[in-house]
């Protein structure tokens, strides 16, 4: 088998507990037939740690390998518990079975591989250990209290004596997992809070990890496809018998365009695919077949969508007609905070103002889309680095009339995922092409297929107005914003800690006929830039310091002031700056964590340049502090790319992007020096760590280019030019 | 045509259309799935692979252009239990996230070694340009200079 590629088939598990020994509390899934619907979710005390005669100890796990590293580190949690030797430890894939289903279900986003199932992973580890303990206490006949388990052996300090947790472990697994297993104190930690080095990385560096792409299955075809570039438009004609003259071509399939009833903001375009015996013969055999396409009636533009979203905004009162949403400050009372408002508008001695947008993205994962599919008579398996295991069992359902428990779900590593690969499009394409083709299909996805079909991250443009009162201090704060539907995420005002006496919050939606989904910190990106740009406006605009006037606005916030102080004590911002450049901070609660950023920028010849950014971070308690850095150090550049270059558009129904020469991204000259400051607060909650670093980077850098030429950014991408000092900012 | 070169220091002897890209023979004829295609076009660097010890972006190289060259990809970079000094620092400063980019980045970076071995940020800025969508740049660059120590 290979070190990366693990099979999530149920036998498997099966077969390998039996092998190996010790299954800590596995209960077998009840057989298909007796499920009540599907996949439903039972309590189970779990199965996620195997211990085999040797010693060898491997540590099943639910997320999928992004990147991220949260495989690893949920293993570090159980290892910390079960007292295991960090080097013994190997990481599989856990099968998609209810003892594995994280609130009802198996997908991995949110940044919450940890921070969900904190308490859980604890819990596993330490009733192992205490089984383990058992176990040892029997056969040397002593009390357990007198038996210590650490390092993948128990002990007996009295008598000298020793057991590796290999020779314990078939014992152990028959002892009853205790319910409420004592939890080792945090100042007893041996492996949480240390950079235990990842599992997953030595593979990564010699070749050997297997992603979807890498995939290979006997009699494999592989598919390039082509979908409609128009979207909403229709396959008009295509030259079938020069794709199939290319050597290597098998066969030309058509699929009609689908939306499936739960992901509606993932429609699929009409497309056709060549099937070859690999990738170049079908993108050859895809060239020469020439697809020529009809558009829609109203092919769909992205700049009369952002017009129309600024007539919105703009708008007296929301426009009549359409999904309309408030949202409010935790604690606050709706009706009170508009009647304040309304006040203090009334009475303001002036009002701060301004509008800004955040445009379409694509997430232009490494690896683009890829999936592996084979039927063998009603059964279908997947391959694919999918962040969605269950889900795509249920839509091979809908789509195909599978019976979701004959879906088996491989998971390969993924090559990126940011979002992206919550979604099952890939996957569907090669099951309807295996379908059709009579043979396992590998579907690949050029670079422009990736960038022209993706589910962008939502744009919006966004109104705020602030009233500042006779005092000279703000009163009230009014934001309003303009979105597509179908999909959106929680607008997240509800974490503004901001102590504004009035703060009125609302979006109304207009249905847009593209594509979009959750990208990296999804609604947070965008939300972060309005509302922490037009804090730093507020700042200038009351002659204030832009983090003494966060920290005089935080007093309910203790944990944010903290933040704020470090990352200006880190980042030197009381210190004068070197001539030509520019600072700004941002402040940002996202997945229960914190994140504050400082950043630096330059201007040289007439560039800008990103020096450094200054991060200050806070998840309650730290797993692994070298991968929670590297963590930050990747938010940061997927967010800085995206700030700085990132703009998907849409003419004609046509995506204007097309690879990464009109879709450029952060190269390495580019990059900044990024320091991440990890503080901990650990009676707080754990929060997440993949994403909540992301969204501080664009207003930062927007505050940082403000401070360094006096221009407001309020339109992202910020593109790497800036205008003359005092030029009219877009 | 047949077209003969040698593979990561074995020969190889493939059948394919000229203008094939190498990307795709590795790939796919010789099952060497270390080599990683993110773009097409070569402006992504995934599939960074050495001809004749320089490094090239292996989908803009046609197999008939390597007839009797040698080609060495990331599983020869190292040898079995004895890694190369990019693959034990990237290790050493866990470098890797997805991983997808590494393959192209560690042969990309080999050949700055072989040319530049005690490379400045600099030097270092111009001569890795492959494209990372999970932001290891900063610690690529400080594995390159722990690598260029050994």
């Amino acid at each position: 088998m290979t070190p990366s590629l693990t099979d999530t088939s149920r036998r498997a598990v099966l077969q390998g507990g039996a092998a190996l020994g010790f299954v800590l509390g596995f209960r077998l899934p009840a057989p298909a037939a007796e499920r009540a619907e599907g996949f439903e979710s039972v309590p189970v005390v779990n199965a996620w740690l195997h211990i085999a005669p040797d010693g060898a100890t491997t540590i099943y796990v639910n997320s999928t390998d992004l990147g991220q590293g949260s495989q690893s580190g949920m293993a570090q949690v159980i290892a910390e518990e079960a007292g295991l030797d960090w080097k013994a430890v190997r990481i599989a894939q856990a099968p998609l079975e209810p003892a594995f289903f994280k609130h009802g279900t198996y997908s991995t986003g949110g940044s919450s591989a940890i921070a969900s199932q904190w308490d859980d992973l604890r819990k596993v580890g330490a009733a192992a250990r205490q089984m383990l303990r058992q176990a040892a206490a029997e056969r040397w006949g002593v009390p357990i209290a007198q038996c210590e388990a650490q390092g993948g052996a128990v002990i007996h300090a009295a008598s000298g004596r020793s057991l590796g947790y290999g020779a314990l472990a078939v014992r152990a697994g028959q002892c009853a997992p205790p319910a409420d297993p004592p939890l080792t104190p945090r100042e007893k930690w041996r492996l949480i809070g240390r950079p235990a080095p990842r599992l997953d990385i030595p593979p990564k560096g010699d070749g050997r990890a297997v992603y979807g792409i890498d995939m290979k299955l006997p009699g494999l075809l592989t598919a390039a496809v082509a979908q409609c570039p128009i979207h909403g438009g229709t396959l008009q004609g295509f030259d079938e018998a020069a794709a199939l003259q290319v050597p290597g071509v098998r066969k030309v399939v058509r699929l009609a365009p689908w939306t499936d009833s739960e992901y509606v903001n993932m429609p699929m375009q009409e497309t056709v695919a060549v099937l070859a015996d690999g990738y170049w013969a079908a993108s050859q055999g895809l060239a020469a077949l020439k697809p020529q396409w009809t558009p829609p009636a109203a092919p769909f533009d992205s700049a009369a969508m952002f017009q129309q979203f600024r007539q919105d905004v703009r708008a007296e009162t929301p426009p009549p007609g359409l999904k309309l949403a408030r949202a409010v400050r935790t604690g606050d009372d709706p009706a009170a905070q508009e009647a304040k408002a309304k006040a203090a508008f009334a009475a303001a001695a002036k009002v701060v103002e301004a509008e800004y947008e955040c445009p379409l993205l694509a997430h232009a994962t490494m690896e683009p889309m890829t999936a592996v599919a084979r039927w063998t008579g009603d059964r279908l398996e997947i391959w694919s680095g999918s962040q969605a295991q269950l889900d795509l069992t249920k839509i091979m359902n809908r789509r195909f009339g599978v019976a979701p428990e004959k879906v088996t779900v491989h998971t390969t590593y993924a090559g990126g995922g940011f979002g992206r690969r919550f979604y099952a499009d890939a996957q569907i394409q090669a099951a309807a092409l295996a379908q059709a083709a009579g043979a396992p299909v590998k579907v690949v996805w050029s670079r422009p297929e990736d960038i022209q079909h993706d589910l962008y991250r939502p744009p919006a443009v966004a109104r705020f107005r602030a009233a500042i009162g006779k005092s000279g201090a703000v009163e009230a704060v009014e934001m309003r914003q303009a979105r597509a539907v179908p999909f959106e995420f929680g607008l997240r005002y509800e974490r503004l800690t901001y102590d504004w006496p009035a703060l009125v919050a609302s979006a109304t939606f207009r249905a847009q006929p593209i594509a979009t989904g959750a990208w990296r910190a999804v609604e947070d990106g965008p939300q972060a830039f309005f509302v922490e740009s037009f804090v730093d406006e507020l700042a200038h605009a009351l002659g204030q310091d832009p983090v003494a006037y966060r920290r005089s606005r935080l007093a309910k916030d203790p944990r944010a002031q903290r933040l704020l102080e470090v990352v200006a004590e880190r980042s030197g911002w009381r210190t004068p700056k070197a001539p030509g450049r520019g600072r700004g901070v941002a402040l940002w609660h996202a997945n229960r964590s914190l994140a504050a950023q400082v950043v630096e920028v330059a201007q040289e010849g007439g560039v800008l340049k990103v020096k450094r950014v200054t991060c200050a971070f806070d998840c309650g308690t730290v797993v692994n502090p070298d991968n929670v850095r590297a963590q930050g150090e990747g938010a940061i550049l997927y967010g800085l790319s995206a700030a700085l270059t990132g703009e998907i558009t849409f003419k004609d129904g046509r995506v204007q992007q097309a690879n990464f020469d009109s879709y450029p991204v952060i190269r390495l000259a580019e990059a900044p020096e990024i320091e991440v400051h990890l503080v901990e607060t650990p009676d707080a909650v754990i929060g997440g760590v993949g994403e909540p670093m992301l969204p501080p980077v664009a207003p930062a850098l927007a505050n940082a280019i403000f401070d360094l030429t006096g221009q407001r950014i309020r339109r992202l991408p910020i593109r790497p030019r800036l205008a003359a000092p005092g030029a009219k900012t877009a | 045509m047949a077209i003969a070169f040698t593979i990561n220091g074995k020969p190889a002897q493939v059948e394919a259309e000229p203008a094939t890209p190498l990307l795709w023979v590795i790939r796919d004829d010789l099952s060497l799935t270390g080599t990683k295609f993110g773009c097409g076009t070569g402006l992504c660097g995934a599939c960074t692979v050495h001809v004749n010890g320089q490094p090239r972006r292996s989908c803009q190289v046609r197999v008939e252009s390597v007839a009797g060259a040698q080609v060495t990809t990331i599983e020869a970079l190292g040898e079995p239990g004895r890694p190369h000094p990019l693959q034990a620092a990237w290790i050493a400063e866990q470098v890797a996230q997805c991983g997808y980019c590494q393959s192209g980045m560690l042969m990309a970076a080999a050949a700055l070694l072989q040319r530049t071995p005690q490379p400045t940020d600099a030097e270092i800025d111009a001569g890795l340009t492959n494209i990372c969508r999970c932001g290891t740049y900063p610690r690529i660059r400080r594995a390159i200079h722990r690598a260029s120590r050994t």
